[in-house]
């Protein structure tokens, strides 16, 4: 039982019994899970076909109500929305507690004797990146204590008596802080019709699927991933298997469901919630499921046919609610938004991140209505943008191979914007001072698992970054933006010694992120010399 | 889709799996073996139709058969680890180490697995994944929840039914739920505290009106035996696979109760034996290395624990007898690890008398032939399934070896090339 996980709730093993049985009774579970699942599964577990109402009909309590929020519609002017209360945030930033998953992989082979605690190591490279992810250390060692931990990254000169602890010689590589991907689906697969997929297939299958790719996302370099939106009945098992050491994969951040409205964005995995007490409700729930963020969409977006991507889902006051709400029990929310209208309404409700930030207009005929204002505001909160950048070269990787051109949602399809608007957009921001995660959006089409390198490439090759900046925002910047930069996304002593390594130098070719050689999380090696050992 | 191939190595299993063939090479079309030639003789042009893989010095055999498995359970040296997960998991748990087990087996170059026992929601669900290409695994086998009484063997994931009418029934459900094949536990085992294995769960009629069921609706039934009394009315029952086929008295301050006229009338039935040998030599050779702990016994043995020696030689007894048997490693109970199949192999040349090449033919042919499958793959011949794996070594040299899997070829389909896993 990993206790750290929930240190801030407390009795680990109560608080994990209360979640499989909440998971497992039907209730909340059920009454939050989509209708076509409910439908689906009614024949198999009764409880389920009885709670045709989730949200809505039974979710106003009187203690709701006499929280001292405003009513809300739907949509409000955008006047009344913008003199909100300005949300500025505290200065010392809550770091997550993440639980480092020493318990190593049950099946990593034939190995007699080998238990589950790391023994103390040393993983020595010609290129070792220093703590500010911005030079190389030169023929260093890395060495790791028996928790997993850098104890030191010192000279491999001045390493002294090294028996009792396990060496490996990584060679000619450049080893990394493991890389830290921002933005995934899990339960969805790339390869598939993605609508599809999350429309018919059953949570098992989906389960099964997740399996793969969190070992595909790891052996790609990736220690820390967090997921931004899959079922809940999926993606919290998946997290708790990882931490007990049952299937191998990346540390996980999990949003689980996102929140959105009534037939909105994502509503076939989402939790729908259209008032203020509903998302705040939700959130609650959310929390008691295992989420430590929350996502919340903040307009309609190019996966759903039924939402409309240049407008808002929410007012700011109930987004204000959401985040009221998240922080006060610990936690932050990033937002979905290709909306300028949905970017506004975040920046009033104090939004911690923002996903995508796409600034399209509210006119179908018009393509961006870019606020070059709402992006100071942006960069003088600390509002942290998933520019979600990667994709599209991917895509544009694919196209040129010949993948089909996708059809575009009826929402944008009169008017979008090129490509080169939408980089000299986000180039704009940078200059403006918003800061950027490496958020990929993995599960989505040609956002396989192993791609998170693309972040990087994409900041490099789209936004003009430097090499070392791309490794920085893949690492402990994003790092940053999790509130996890205390435990992971730099080699220094004291962290949790995530790490991978590539051959070539991406400080020169930033491509060379591409193909990971070793992989070591927590200590313990998952991949040596492009050979996977889970 | 798989595409045409020639998988070329230095040794290829002939196709009766008795010696090697030098510098051959296996020509797939459509994912199925269409012949087995010298090097020498391959036509210069077919590489423009075939991808050529050169697998080096390699010992080419069909790809291994794993005909006792639990995907669902934690395998591992650890006996308390492997029980309580086993009682408590989520299902979910138990799919995702599913998912996990069967892909280490088949990149340990199990191209076919039967599974004898596991939970139905988690076993089947599964099966179809793979079958859908979803996720990659061996041909699967399932015998679904196994068919006991109420608290017994395994009870916890099993299908509990306790009278004849109730057994027949539950064989029903099974074979409607998708099971290949059924299990049935005729007497108690070590995994179950509440279980006995020393005496017989049921009756021998119960077990005949199973058998009578099972063949109706056209499956095999195997059952679960550890005392002599089980193995009895499972012989006389007709029951076509004898799993473990252990002795033991009924009496707790007695060791086996061996009966050589049971195990001839067994091997003049052709009922075969699934010895379970390896998964209990690799758990002791780590106790006598000092890995683990020494194995705390079941209360219904603890009085009089028969020593390892005395099983092994009553079942090369009963092979001289003419029983058969297959090649079950008990994969997810204790040391019975998902890469570890070969372990079948090396305790039959260590413990049972079988020769390197005799090994391998259970581990291949003979195996699938228990499994009635040697219509579809287990050996390297034109028509079966190209369900192929390497080793580094010579095998019949050293039985070792074959843990050292390079290469896993299934339904012509390459998922490991050189040590590197594709999947
Ligand atoms: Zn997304
Ligand atoms: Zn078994």
């Amino acid at each position: 039982m990993n206790l750290a996980a929930y240190k801030i709730w407390g009795d680990a093993g109560s608080i994990r019994n209360a979640r499989k049985r909440a998971r497992r009774s039907g209730d909340p579970v059920s009454r939050i899970m989509p209708p076509l699942q409910a439908s689906r599964n009614s024949h198999k577990t009764g409880s389920r076909a009885l709670t045709s109402c989730r949200n809505t009909a039974r979710c106003s309590p009187s203690a709701f109500r006499k929280r001292p929020f405003r009513s809300t519609r739907l949509r409000v002017p955008l006047e009344s929305a913008r003199t909100a209360e300005t949300f500025r945030r505290p200065t010392g930033e809550i770091q997550t507690t993440f639980s480092p998953s020493f318990v190593q992989h049950k099946n990593a082979g034939p190995q007699p004797g080998d238990h589950n605690l790391p023994e103390s190591a040393i993983f020595k490279a010609s290129r070792i990146a220093n703590s500010d992810n911005d030079g190389w250390l030169n023929d260093h060692a890395v060495v790791v204590d028996t928790g997993g931990r850098v104890e030191a990254v010192i000279p491999s000169s001045t390493l002294g008596d090294t028996s009792g602890k396990k060496t490996y010689d990584l060679g000619d590589v450049s080893l990394l802080p493991g890389l830290i991907e921002a933005h995934s689906h899990v339960h969805v697969s790339p390869d598939l019709d993605g609508f599809a997929n999350i429309t018919t297939e059953t949570d098992d299958r989906m389960v099964m699927r997740a399996v793969g790719a969190v070992r595909k996302a790891l052996l790609s370099g990736v220690t820390t991933m967090r997921d931004i939106g899959s079922r809940n009945e999926v993606i919290f098992p998946v997290r708790d298997a990882i931490e007990s050491g049952v299937i191998p994969g990346p540390r996980l951040q999990l949003a689980g469901t996102p929140i959105t409205t009534t037939a909105g964005h994502c509503w076939m995995f989402g939790t729908e919630a259209d008032t203020l007490e509903d998302v705040v409700r939700v959130v609650r729930q959310q929390v008691k499921l295992g989420a430590n963020v929350i996502k919340i969409m903040a307009s309609g977006g190019n996966f759903t046919p039924t939402s409309n991507p240049r407008m808002t889902q929410y007012p700011a006051e109930t987004l204000r609610a959401a985040v009221v709400e998240a922080e006060r029990l610990g936690i932050y929310v990033v937002a979905h938004s290709h909306a300028t209208d949905g970017i506004r309404n975040c920046i009033d409700a104090g939004i911690h991140q923002i996903i995508h930030c796409r600034w399209l207009s509210s006119d179908p005929t018009v393509a961006m209505d870019y606020d070059p204002e709402g992006a100071a505001r942006l960069a003088g909160d600390g509002t942290w943008v998933d520019p979600t950048i990667g994709l599209s070269v991917l895509g544009a990787e694919a196209r040129a191979a010949g993948a089909p051109q996708r059809r575009l949602h009826w929402g944008v399809s009169a008017a979008r914007p090129s490509p080169e608007q939408t980089i000299e957009v986000l180039k704009d921001m940078r200059d403006k001072g918003v800061r950027y995660t490496t958020g990929l959006d993995m599960g989505m089409a040609y956002a396989d698992y192993d791609k998170s390198a693309y972040n990087a490439i994409s900041f490099v090759e789209s936004l003009g970054y430097t090499p070392w900046e791309a490794i920085a925002a893949s690492t402990s910047v994003t790092a940053e933006a999790l509130r996890v930069n205390g435990t992971v996304g730099s080699l220094r002593s004291g962290m949790i010694a995530d790490m991978m390594s590539v051959a070539g130098d991406p400080s020169e070719d930033i491509r060379a992120l591409a193909s990971s050689t070793d992989v070591v999380k927590g200590g313990v090696p998952v991949k040596l010399e492009g050979r996977a050992l889970v | 889709m798989t595409e045409n191939a020639v998988f070329k190595a230095a040794r290829v299993a002939n196709a009766k799996v008795t010696a090697w063939l030098p510098d051959h090479a296996v020509i797939v079309e459509n994912g199925r073996i269409s012949e087995v030639v010298s090097q020498s003789s391959i036509a210069d042009g077919i590489t423009d139709s075939h991808a050529v893989h050169e697998l080096g010095d390699v010992s080419l055999l069909p790809g291994l058969i794993e005909a006792h498995a639990h995907m669902h359970t934690a395998a591992g040296p650890d006996p308390v680890y492997t029980q309580q997960s086993a009682f408590n998991d989520s299902k979910e748990f138990f799919i995702m180490r599913a998912v996990d087990h069967i892909r280490t087996t088949l990149l340990s170059g199990v191209t076919t697995m039967r599974d004898l026992g596991g939970p139905t929601d988690v076993v089947f669900p599964v099966r179809d994944a793979v079958r859908a290409g979803v996720i990659p695994g061996p041909r699967l086998q399932l015998a679904g929840a196994p068919i006991t009484t109420t608290a017994g063997h395994c009870w916890f994931f099993g299908s509990e039914a306790d009278t004849a009418e109730e057994v027949v029934r539950a064989i029903r459900a099974q074979v409607k739920l998708g099971a290949d094949l059924i299990k049935i536990m005729s007497t108690g085992g070590m995994f179950t505290p509440t279980a006995n294995p020393r005496s017989a769960q049921y009756p021998v009629e119960t077990l005949r009106a199973a058998v009578v069921e099972a063949e109706r609706l056209n499956v095999q039934i195997v059952s679960h035996c550890l005392a002599a009394d089980g193995v009895r009315n499972c012989v006389e029952a007709g029951i076509h696979t004898l799993i473990h086929a252990r002795w033991h008295d009924s009496d707790f301050s007695k060791g086996l109760a061996y009966d050589p006229d049971v195990a001839q009338m067994a091997a003049d039935k052709g009922i075969w034996a699934d010895p379970t040998t390896g998964h209990i030599m690799v758990g002791d050779v780590r106790i006598k290395a000092g890995d683990v702990p020494a194995r705390v016994p079941h209360w219904a043995v603890s009085a009089t624990t028969v020593p390892e020696e005395q099983h092994d030689a009553v079942l090369r007894d009963m092979r001289e007898r003419g029983v058969r048997f297959v090649t079950g490693l008990d994969m997810g109970m204790t040391h019975g690890e998902f890469d570890m199949s070969a372990a079948n192999a090396w305790s039959f040349v260590d413990l049972l008398g079988f020769s390197n090449w005799e090994a391998l033919a259970a581990s291949t042919i003979d195996t699938a032939e228990s499994l009635r499958l040697a219509s579809e793959t287990g050996a390297i011949k034109a028509g079966l399934s190209a369900d192929l794996m390497a080793v580094s070594g010579d095998p019949s040299n050293d039985i070792k070896d074959l843990f050292d899997c390079t290469d896993v070829v299934i339904e012509g389909r390459l998922v490991k090339r050189d040590g590197r896993a594709l999947v």
